[in-house]
C-alpha cells in the first residue's frame, strides 16, 4: 500500500497561507471596541440635544430667547458647544477602559481622531437640536431622538451587520446615518493606522451632515422667530 | 374603583389624542423600523473584495483566479502598479484579501507538485477575516481537485491507484435566511420594549413637571389606580404593535410562526408589564424629562439590547455579563418570541421564562407604586 502510495505522483495542490494583519487573533473584541464607541457616542450626543429647545417651548421660556439679541445661529451653537466638550471627555474615557480592559491601542494618528470626533459630535448634537427644533413635546422630541439613534446606531451602522450586505435601498438609507462614517474612521486609525488619504470620503460625510443638521436647525428656529 | 380608573382612562386618551404626532409615532415607528432593520439584520457575509497580485502569469495562474471569481464568494480584481502598493489595498479598506500568487506557480502545477500562494487577510473585522479564509481554502480546494482528478486520470492510464478521500461539504439551511429567521422576531422584542419604555417612563415626570401632579394627587385616585390608567393606554398600545407586526413578519420576511399565536400573545402581554413597570419605576427616579429620557435610554435599553442576547449570544460572554444577562427581562422574551417562532414551542417549554417575566413585572410594578406613595406623602 505504501509503496504503491509512494509511486503515484504528488498531488498538484494548492494552498493558500493566511497572514493575518492587524488582528492576528481574529479578535472580535477589538473590532467591537471602535464600533461601540461610535454608537455611545452618538446616543449620548442625539439624547443631550434633543429635548434643549423643546423644553424650552413647553415651558414658554422659548419667547425669552427669541426677544433676546441672538441669532437663530448662535442659539444653536450654544446649546450644542457645552455638550461638545462634554462628548470629547467621554471620548477619552472611552479610549482609557478600551486600553485597559480590551487592550485595544490606538495606532494611527490621535490628530485625525479628534477632527473625526468633534465632526461626528457636531453632526450628533446637530441632529438632536434638530429634533427639538421640529418637535412640539419633550415625550414626542424623546421618541424621535431614540428613533433616529438608538438602533440605526447599531444596526444600521455597519457595527455589527456588513453595509455591503444590506438591500440597496437600506445601504441607501445608511448613508444618512451619521455613526456609519465615524465608525468607518474608527476602525480605520484605531486598528490599521489608515491615513487621511484613504478616509477623507468619510470625514467629507461627517461634515456635510453636521452642517446640514445644524443649517436645518438654524432655519427651523428663525422660522420660529 | 373600576369607575375611578375609567375616568383617569378618559382623561388619559383625550391628552394622547391631543397629541396626533405622538400616537403617530408610537404605532408607524415600530413598524417602519422592524421593515428597515430586518431588512439590514443579516449577517451572511457575501462578496469579499479580493485583490490578486498574479507574479505567474501563467495559463495555470489564470485559472486559479478565474477558479476564484467563479466560487461566487469573491470580488476580484487584479492589482495594477508596483508591488509596494499592496499593503494600502488593506489598509484603505479597499480590499479584505490580497492573493499573491508567486512566479513558478504554473510550472509547479505542471510538474504535479504542490504549490503554495501567500493570503493577507484584513483582519480588523474578525468575522469577515474568518469568512475570507474559509471561502478562499474552500474555493481554493475545488480548484486543486480539478487537477488532482487529471492526475488520477492520468495515473490509471500507467495503471496505479490513487488514494481518493474526498470532502464534499453540503449546506443543508441557507444562513442568510436563518440569520433573518432568527433577528426579525426578536427585533419586534426590542422595539417594543424600546417604544413602551419610552412613553411610560415620561408618564408620571411629565404631570410633575408640568404642574398637574398635585391635581391628581388631589383627586381621591389611589396610587396603583392611578399607575393602572396610566399604563392601561400603553399595554393597548404595545398589543396593537404585535398585531401589526405579525403579518408585517410573514409576509415581507416569511418568517414562519411555527407556535400558538395565543401564546405569543398571553407572554407578549407579560413582557409588557416589565417594560412599562420599568419605564414607570424610572418616572418616580427623576424630576425631569430629560433625566427620564437619559436613564431610560443609557441604563435600560442599551445594556438590555446589547446583554439580551438579541445580537451577541449570551452564552459567549464572559461569566460576570452572563450572570447581569439573568436579570435582564429582554432576554427571556427573546428566548420566549423565537421559541414560539421558531421552534414552535409551547407553554411546558417557556413556563420557566414566562414565570420569571411575570415575577419581574409585579415585582418592577410594585415597586413603582411604592416608591409614587412615597412622594405623594
Amino acid at each position: 500500500m505504501l509503496a504503491r502510495a509512494g509511486l503515484a505522483p504528488a498531488l498538484p495542490l494548492v494552498t493558500p497561507a493566511p497572514r493575518v494583519w492587524f488582528n492576528p487573533e481574529l479578535e472580535s473584541a477589538r473590532f467591537l471596541v471602535p464600533g461601540l464607541i461610535g454608537m455611545l457616542l452618538m446616543i449620548s450626543s442625539v439624547v443631550a440635544t434633543a429635548l434643549s429647545i423643546v423644553r424650552e417651548k413647553e415651558r414658554e421660556t422659548i419667547e425669552q430667547l427669541m426677544v433676546s439679541p441672538l441669532r437663530s445661529e448662535e442659539l444653536v451653537l450654544g446649546k450644542t458647544l457645552p455638550y461638545l466638550l462634554i462628548g470629547l471627555a467621554t471620548m477619552a474615557l472611552i479610549l482609557l477602559l478600551g486600553w485597559q480592559l480590551f487592550g485595544v491601542v490606538v495606532r494611527g494618528s490621535w490628530l485625525l481622531l479628534g477632527l473625526a470626533t468633534v465632526l461626528f459630535l457636531f453632526a450628533g448634537l446637530g441632529l438632536g437640536v434638530l429634533i427639538s427644533a421640529l418637535t412640539r413635546s419633550q415625550q414626542v422630541a424623546f421618541q424621535v431622538a431614540i428613533i433616529a439613534s438608538l438602533l440605526p446606531a447599531i444596526i444600521l451602522s455597519g457595527l455589527i451587520f456588513p453595509i455591503r450586505n444590506m438591500p440597496l435601498p437600506i445601504q441607501g438609507l445608511s448613508l444618512l446615518v451619521a455613526p456609519r462614517y465615524f465608525i468607518e474612521i474608527l476602525r480605520g486609525v484605531i486598528l490599521k493606522d489608515t491615513a487621511f488619504v484613504e478616509l477623507w470620503p468619510n470625514f467629507a460625510a461627517l461634515l456635510a451632515l453636521g452642517a446640514a443638521y445644524n443649517l436645518l436647525a438654524a432655519h427651523k428656529m428663525k422660522q420660529g422667530l | 374603583m373600576l369607575n375611578r380608573i375609567r375616568c383617569l382612562l378618559i382623561k388619559e386618551l383625550t391628552q394622547i389624542r391631543r397629541d396626533p404626532r405622538l400616537f403617530g409615532i408610537l404605532i408607524m415607528a415600530p413598524i417602519i423600523q422592524l421593515v428597515v432593520m430586518g431588512f439590514a439584520t443579516n449577517t451572511d457575509i457575501r462578496e469579499i473584495a479580493l485583490a490578486i497580485r498574479d507574479n505567474d502569469r501563467s495559463f495555470h495562474s489564470r485559472e486559479y483566479i478565474r477558479a476564484l471569481a467563479a466560487s461566487g464568494y469573491f470580488r476580484v480584481a487584479a492589482l495594477p502598479g508596483p508591488v509596494a502598493g499592496d499593503a494600502r489595498q488593506l489598509v484603505a479598506g479597499r480590499a479584505g484579501l490580497v492573493l499573491v500568487i508567486p512566479p513558478g506557480f504554473g510550472r509547479q502545477l505542471v510538474r504535479r507538485a504542490p504549490a503554495t500562494v501567500q493570503a493577507l487577510v484584513d483582519g480588523a473585522d474578525s468575522n469577515f477575516g474568518m469568512q475570507g479564509v474559509n471561502y478562499l481554502n474552500q474555493a481554493t480546494r475545488l480548484f486543486s481537485a480539478r487537477f488532482a482528478r487529471e492526475v488520477a486520470v492520468d495515473a490509471r492510464l500507467r495503471g496505479l491507484a490513487l488514494p481518493a478521500v474526498a470532502a464534499e461539504t453540503r449546506v443543508w439551511y441557507n444562513p442568510e435566511l436563518t440569520s433573518r429567521y432568527y433577528m426579525v422576531p426578536a427585533l419586534m422584542g426590542v422595539l417594543l420594549l424600546v417604544t413602551t419604555m419610552l412613553v411610560s417612563s415620561m408618564a408620571l415626570v411629565k404631570e410633575r413637571e408640568e404642574g398637574t401632579m398635585e391635581q391628581l394627587i388631589v383627586t381621591p385616585l389611589r396610587p396603583m389606580e392611578i399607575i393602572l390608567g396610566k399604563l392601561l393606554p400603553f399595554v393597548v398600545i404595545g398589543f396593537a404593535e404585535v398585531t401589526l407586526a405579525l403579518p408585517l413578519m410573514r409576509l415581507i420576511f416569511g418568517v414562519p410562526l411555527r407556535g400558538s399565536v395565543l401564546l405569543l400573545y398571553a407572554l407578549s402581554g407579560v413582557f409588557l408589564l416589565t417594560t412599562l413597570g420599568l419605564g414607570l419605576f424610572v418616572s418616580t427616579l427623576v424630576r425631569t424629562q430629560q433625566q427620564a429620557m437619559l436613564i431610560a435610554a443609557f441604563f435600560v435599553m442599551m445594556p438590555f439590547i446589547l446583554l439580551s442576547g438579541f445580537i451577541f449570544p449570551v452564552e459567549n460572554m464572559p461569566p460576570a455579563f452572563q450572570v447581569v444577562a439573568q436579570f435582564i427581562p429582554l432576554k427571556y422574551y427573546l428566548t420566549i418570541i423565537r421559541g414560539i417562532f421558531l421552534k414552535g414551542v409551547g407553554w411546558h417549554a417557556l413556563w420557566r421564562d414566562g414565570l420569571i417575566l411575570l415575577a419581574w413585572g409585579v415585582g418592577i410594578l410594585s415597586l413603582a407604586a411604592l416608591k409614587f406613595h412615597k412622594r405623594l406623602d
